[in-house]
């Protein structure tokens, strides 16, 4: 049995997804609250932030090729403490599937499914994730391809038209770009967007090529950063500050803004939720396969496929319960912390302690 | 009580003392010296009054032959004529029977007789006989392709024997490094099969995995192409032919130039090629004749037409039901106007109305001759004008109905139940969630896709994995003087066209 390879693009379209995720919902609305129309610099720290982590993510990964984090962590964290630093790995990547549901889900039924039950649609959508999964990585690694041709017609077709109804006088005064407003819980923002580089320490052993990663991850992040500024900034410029501040989807909203009249639909902004829903999918793969491998590491015995179909049927029964904008934004903050510890900390600190070791080889 | 016993154990015992199968491989015996002896040993295997056998008077010579095997005329013309002198001079048989050859085995005689074969016995070859072929060869005559038509194109395409099929093919691909590898499979049937292929183009394992596939075949009987296929490839659990098929030596040839393996059977006036890719499903027969822009312009409207048929009824279905307000006011109050009075839920009435059609495109395409032409008048009357004025659908379902069966079957035959089969889970998620199940159910239509393989490679490939390249070609073929490489999506091994520097 051959082991499965992902080619270049194919990684591409996964970071890309992964790092947008659901960025585009709430944030606009987090940030336009916070830091009115200065929220950009939030997001471009963010984006710094997430390049400098890509960074140590493909220099640590390249150093143990062929190995996971839940393996080469061991190297510098001790069996012990790797083992619970896979185990919360593991945890985190569950909990960021099951927030990504619940977010579009606020986002759905708000906007198109507003009667329907939320098991119903945990019965449509997992039993499809689940079925990505059991195929495995290299099918569902097309599945991203083929997805993301899909993606990048909808980023052009659903921004670029906003556009035209855009006062970009809207972001002025630029003041001092609200840097006051960055300390505490804003802060937290930086590490709970752009997270697509986590699933780089799962998925390397499986690249077919590691020419170019970073510059090809970096570019990844950085059409993610476009389209998350894109759903910040297009907002605020249709309406100005003070009214998209008042949305609680202010991207969604500034999308109904859109006419078009070259088919029988009034507007395209039916198509966002749709988009979501992609996206939804597709981190509910990745987050899926990447918690599969950590449990698997942690327990050899176990057979993949077994562990991702109990997996997700826990995932299925926790999503049964749908949660207000209220847990949400809770749970955003939380796994933002978690995160900045997991993937921000402790990677900075192996990398830094595999440069020791390789400047004193003895 | 006991008197039923004893009639089911007497059925019983009935059904154990049926003959016993006969194999011809088991008999590998050699044949007895006397001709009397060697009918005798045929006879007892084959209890067919197809065999007919004569001995002379004299006793020393005879023949033996299954009668609906032997070409009669050739019979009569080419071995008749000659039996006397063979009668006397029984060692000038390669004389007077030149494309004949000895056998000595009850097996090889029993195998020879079932090929067509007279078998001719003497005395004097003591444990053996000569076997003369004559086949008769009850086929139809080449005629114009049924599914694949081609209105400027050849006109020929396969029948139902191997041999005329390999002989159309050789035609045209008179390569040295075309090789053609016969097989026997079915321990009843013996059913001639080939594997075709270009020894320097396809690729070498798969050439060997398809050999291993058709060697561990030990089944009693195989007649159709379907059945030979489901070996090879595995069983078929998707709608999407997971291989190709062609009636067109023309095309045939075309495909193992780009490094496709081509297998037939005898009996079925198709080919079948592996490795196979969904693209290869909308490339139609009559494009490959006009030039660059026509099959470009066939191609897109073969994929539009899939799409259409796939996504017709759901996309209505969403748009009258859960996803209403997308809509402009007035084409709404227009479509609300339409489904005035139908007695019960959009979901169903699409539903009834697919199914209906299905029946339809089965009864058109599978019952014979009038009957099916009437059939779809009949169905197109009840459909088109009953049910609306009945109120029974709306105007706008059957527009929908009638695009999607029609658009099924523009894209190709092949691919129409895909299309037709896939478009219910559709249907079904459009009524309960809108355009929401649709995404979900065409995310999973695309996982299936992306999750197939054929023959190790991918089958969406070149969508996914991408290769620009063959997109390019695939839609805009490249100048053909200028093309020096082939397709990579067969993985071709020598994959050079013609002479020249493929990076300019």
């Amino acid at each position: 049995m051959s082991y499965p390879r992902i080619s270049a693009t194919e990684w591409f379209v996964i970071l890309t997804v992964s790092s947008i995720a659901m960025g585009p919902i709430r944030f606009p609305a987090y940030l336009a609250k916070q830091m009115d129309q200065h929220g950009w610099v939030l997001l471009l720290a963010a984006l710094s932030i997430s390049l400098w982590n890509t960074y140590i993510a493909v220099a640590l990964s390249r150093k143990h090729s062929g190995e996971s984090i839940t393996e080469w962590s061991r190297h510098y964290l001790g069996k012990p403490l790797a083992a619970v630093y896979t185990l919360c790995i593991a945890i985190y990547f569950f909990v960021w599937g099951m927030l990504t549901f619940a977010e579009h889900w606020l986002l759905t039924s708000y906007s198109t499914l507003k009667e329907t039950p939320v098991y119903l649609i945990v019965l449509l959508m997992l039993p499809v994730v689940l079925y990505m999964l059991l195929q495995g990585l290299e099918a569902w690694a097309r599945l991203f391809l083929l997805l993301g041709y899909v993606l990048v017609i909808w980023l052009i077709v659903i921004n670029l038209p906003q556009l035209v109804n855009s006062d970009f006088s809207n972001l002025l005064p630029l003041g001092n770009f609200g840097i006051d407003k960055m300390a505490g819980m804003n802060a937290l923002t930086i590490f709970y967007l752009f997270k697509g580089f986590a699933v780089l320490y799962f998925l390397y052993p499986y690249l077919k090529t590691e020419k170019r990663l970073f510059g090809l991850s970096a570019l990844a992040t950085g059409v993610a950063g476009m389209e998350l500024l894109f759903a910040f900034l297009l907002p605020l410029t249709v309406f100005g500050a003070k009214t998209a501040k008042t949305f609680t989807f202010p991207y969604q909203e500034s999308m109904e803004t859109v006419p078009f009249y070259l088919l029988p639909f009034e507007k395209l902004s039916f198509i966002a939720p749709l988009f979501f829903v992609l996206v939804t999918i597709m981190i509910l793969i990745v987050s899926i396969s990447c918690c599969t491998q950590a449990i698997c590491s942690l327990f050899p015995r176990l057979r993949e496929k077994t562990v991702s179909t109990l997996i997700t049927i826990m995932m299925g029964l926790t999503l049964l319960q749908s949660l207000s904008v209220h847990d949400v934004d809770f749970l955003v903050l939380s796994t933002a912390i978690v995160f900045g510890i997991l993937f921000f900390l402790v990677p900075n600190y192996m990398w830094m302690v595999s440069l020791f070791k390789k400047e004193n080889p003895a | 009580m006991n008197r039923q016993t004893h009639k089911q154990n007497e059925r019983f015992k009935q059904s154990e003392a049926s003959a016993p199968t006969v194999n011809t491989d088991h008999y590998n015996i050699p044949l007895s010296s006397d001709i009397q002896q060697q009918i005798q040993q045929i006879q007892e295997l084959l209890q067919t009054d197809e065999l007919q056998w004569a001995i002379e008077e004299d006793g020393i010579s005879g023949c033996m032959y299954m009668d609906t095997f032997i070409d009669d005329q050739a019979f009569q013309q080419d071995i008749v004529p000659r039996l006397g002198r063979w009668e006397h001079h029984s060692n000038e048989w390669e004389k007077l029977f030149p494309s004949g050859s000895a056998v000595s085995k009850v097996s090889d005689m029993l195998q020879r007789l079932l090929h067509g074969d007279v078998i001719l016995l003497h005395e004097a070859l003591g444990g053996s006989a000569i076997a003369v072929p004559v086949p008769f060869q009850k086929g139809r005559a080449i005629e114009p392709p049924k599914v694949e038509r081609v209105i400027l194109g050849p006109q020929e395409a396969y029948v139902e024997d191997l041999r005329v099929n390999l002989g159309l093919l050789r035609k045209r691909l008179r390569d040295p490094n075309m090789v053609v590898r016969y097989y026997e499979i079915g321990q009843r049937t013996k059913t001639a099969t080939c594997l075709v292929y270009i020894n320097d183009i396809a690729r070498e394992e798969w050439v060997q995995e398809i050999q291993n596939k058709i060697a561990q075949i030990d089944i009693d009987s195989i007649l159709i192409l379907k059945d030979l296929m489901e070996f090879i490839n595995g069983r078929n659990l998707t709608p999407f032919p997971m291989y190709e098929k062609s009636e067109l030596p023309s095309r045939s040839a075309l495909y193992l130039q780009k490094g496709r393996i081509g297998i037939m059977i005898d009996g079925t006036p198709f080919m079948a090629f592996l490795p196979t890719n969904l693209l290869t499903s909308f490339i139609g027969g009559e494009a490959v004749i006009h030039g660059t822009i026509i099959p470009l312009f066939v191609r897109i409207i073969r994929i539009i037409a899939f799409i259409i048929a796939l996504y017709a009824p759901a996309v209505y279905l969403a748009l009258v039901t859960v996803d209403s307000s997308v809509l402009p006011t007035a084409f709404a109050i227009s479509i609300a106007q339409d489904q005035r009075g139908i007695p019960y839920l959009s979901l169903f009435e699409t539903l009834m109305m697919m199914l209906v059609m299905d029946l339809l495109n089965e009864g058109m395409t599978y019952v014979p001759g009038n009957v099916g032409s009437a059939l779809n008048v009949v169905g197109s009357l009840i459909i088109g004008q009953a049910a609306a004025q009945a109120g029974l659908t709306s105007k706008f379902m059957i527009i929908i109905a009638s695009i999607s069966a029609v658009g099924a079957y523009i894209a190709s035959y092949q691919i129409s139940y895909a299309a037709r089969l896939w478009k219910y889970p559709l249907i079904l998620a459009a009524g309960f969630f809108g355009f929401y199940g649709i995404t979900v159910v065409s995310v999973l239509l695309l996982g299936h896709l992306a999750g197939r393989k054929s023959l190790g490679v991918p089958y969406m490939k070149p969508l996914s994995p991408l290769v620009f390249r063959d997109i390019r070609g695939t839609f805009f073929p490249p100048d053909l003087r200028k093309v020096i490489l082939r397709e990579e999506t067969f993985k071709p091994g020598n994959k050079t066209r013609q002479k020249g520097d493929p990076n300019s």
